[in-house]
């Protein structure tokens, strides 16, 4: 199949509107994840959407609406936790990461019949998104989108000084609920995309390799979501020509290119370094 | 009134203490603090560390609810004029690799908002935001540096950025936690130097650990240890000493030091001599 016949295909469609769509999030939420030290936090929602997954199904209730609802509610109750007990902010998010991995699988059992389906959740397949789903990410993209303009100054306050913003009359602890139901929500939809397994690669990586080269958060966002759709794109074409999983080629791909930019830099700088103490 | 506290008569007081106590986790970390600071004073806080002044500052500054007494700014709640005071916590507070530059994170301090749903301005800032930027940029000495990163800065630099940022809004009360630490002798003597800059009508209240390189600037001391003690002549009196570092005897090496601390605090407050090293813009008195 030549590379115009791929295009034409539904799936593929599909598959590069879902890439587009996710990359807009990503950008948005990696951005704040990493400059608000959430990562480990932003594992622990995207494990405990294991729970909306096995409740969906065994509700029989569409996936990701269930999902959405279900990780927004395991982020309000991690939130509240870890804003009461700061110093056990590592031990309750592995509490809730498990217990929600758990609950799913505990749903699963008691579903009848077997889950096909149920490996896509865990490991991502972008190459059989419905249109349902991509209007769902279209309109997640629209909230979080609008939400983040809105807040822009207080998200800004917010994650570079929590204390000052407070000072400043910011309700930070507003702000940080908005960004961790914004981190469930992204978690959700990315999940399509790579799996909940590989969600926090999408949502770090990216931010990283960005942040070398800008010099604001909206900035930081933007270039976020480019490396994204960078990614997700050259993570395709690795699935397609080498017949792979599409969510673990975009992984790989996300991190062979962290790692050529990353050692590029490291090598580029020795040089330089070399050529100044010659000169 | 308990014996360890002291009340200072000052004409107008803009931050008003008044029998404030602070339970953190069911221990008292504050008892019976009466404190009184007028307009125009430049007070250090100072005592040992865990004997409360960080929690002091952010008692006043509203981050904080006493859990006994009342706490008045500006006659006010803590928290009612969060354009009237600055803030500046540690610049190790804050991350150096945040993506802003110096101009931005100045800026982040016109940040406001008293309600979630209240409006909001715009992503862009305006002429007039950046120019007042400009101008607290100016005032910190740190104009030069607008479009750097924090991380390509040093120390005392970023905690003039961080003094810019709470100086934006031309705060009547500037609070600051521990501006010097971890900052070498020239930056503090820069820091320093903004701060005796500032309009004779700024009050700053600074948690200080080195009483001795402030000494000239303060007019007045408060002793924090659980309890505190004020003194609206910036000396220090062995009631302080006893109450931050206890009573010791002749021979002891804590005895020798803190003799030291009294012998070297100067007989009388020197004003600074409007020399600006720094590259401060003094306000004009």
């Amino acid at each position: 199949m030549t590379l115009t016949e791929l295009l034409q295909q539904n799936f593929m469609q599909h598959a590069l509107l879902a890439s587009l769509l996710v990359s807009v999030t990503c950008g948005v939420i990696g951005a704040l994840v990493v400059v608000n030290r959430l990562t480990f936090m932003a594992g622990g929602i995207a494990h405990t959407a294991y729970g909306g997954v096995g409740l969906a199904f065994f509700l029989g209730a569409p996936v990701l609406p269930t999902a959405g609802a279900f990780t927004a509610g395991a982020a309000m109750l991690l939130g509240t936790l870890t804003l009461k007990k700061r110093e056990r902010t590592d031990t309750l998010i592995g509490v809730i990461w498990a217990a929600g991995m758990a609950f799913g699988i505990i749903m699963i059992n008691l579903t009848p019949g077997y889950n096909v389906g149920l490996m896509s959740y865990l490991f991502g397949s972008i190459l059989t998104v419905p249109a349902s789903d991509l209007w769902l990410m279209l309109g997640i993209d629209v909230v979080i989108v609008s939400l983040t303009l809105y807040f822009y100054r207080d998200i800004l306050s917010f994650s570079f000084d929590p204390d000052f913003a407070r000072s400043r009359g910011i309700p930070v602890q507003w702000l940080y609920f908005m960004i961790l139901i914004m981190v469930a929500e992204a978690v959700v939809m990315m999940i399509q995309v790579v799996g909940l397994i590989l969600v926090i690669a999408l949502l770090t990586l990216p931010p990283y390799l960005a942040e070398r080269h800008t010099k604001s958060l909206a900035g930081l966002m933007v270039a976020s979501g480019i490396w994204s759709f960078v990614f997700c794109l050259g993570g395709l074409w690795v699935a397609y020509q080498f017949d792979l999983s599409s969510g673990a080629s975009i992984i790989a791909t996300a991190c062979t290119l962290y790692l050529a930019v990353a050692g590029g830099q490291k090598l580029w700088n020795l040089i330089s370094r070399q050529e100044k103490t010659a000169a | 009134m308990d014996s360890h506290s002291q009340k200072a008569i000052t004409p107008e007081p803009i931050i008003q203490l008044r029998n404030v106590a602070f339970d953190f986790e069911n221990t008292r970390a504050l008892s019976d603090i009466n404190i009184d600071i007028a307009r125009g004073e430049f007070i250090a806080v100072i005592g040992p560390n865990g004997g409360g002044k960080t929690t002091l500052m952010r008692l006043i500054l509203g981050l904080l609810t006493p859990t006994e007494g009342e706490v008045r700014i500006f006659g006010e709640r803590p928290g009612a004029n969060p354009d009237r005071i600055g803030y500046v916590p540690q610049h190790s507070n804050t991350s150096p690799g945040f993506p802003a530059s110096v101009e931005q994170v100045v800026l982040m301090g016109l940040a406001q908002g008293n309600s979630l749903l209240g409006k909001r301005r715009g992503i862009r800032y305006t002429r007039e935001e950046r120019a007042q930027a400009e101008h607290a940029m100016r005032r910190a000495g740190v104009s030069d540096l607008g479009k750097r990163r924090l991380n390509e800065l040093s120390g005392g630099q970023r905690q003039r950025v961080l003094i810019a940022r709470a100086l934006i809004t031309q705060p009547e009360l500037l609070i600051l936690d521990e501006p010097l630490s971890n900052i070498d002798p020239y930056g503090r003597q820069c820091i320093l130097e903004t701060l005796t800059g500032l309009d004779a009508q700024t009050t700053v209240v600074m948690v200080s650990h080195d009483l001795g390189i402030t000494a000239n600037a303060v007019t007045g001391i408060i002793a924090v240890n659980r309890y505190a003690l004020a003194s609206t002549d910036a000396q220090l009196t062995p009631a302080m000493l006893d109450l931050m570092y206890g009573i010791h005897e002749a021979g002891c090496p804590v005895h020798s030091l803190l003799q030291q601390m009294v012998e070297t605090m100067p007989s009388e407050n020197k004003p600074t001599d409007g020399k600006t090293a720094c590259g401060n813009s003094h306000d004009t008195h």
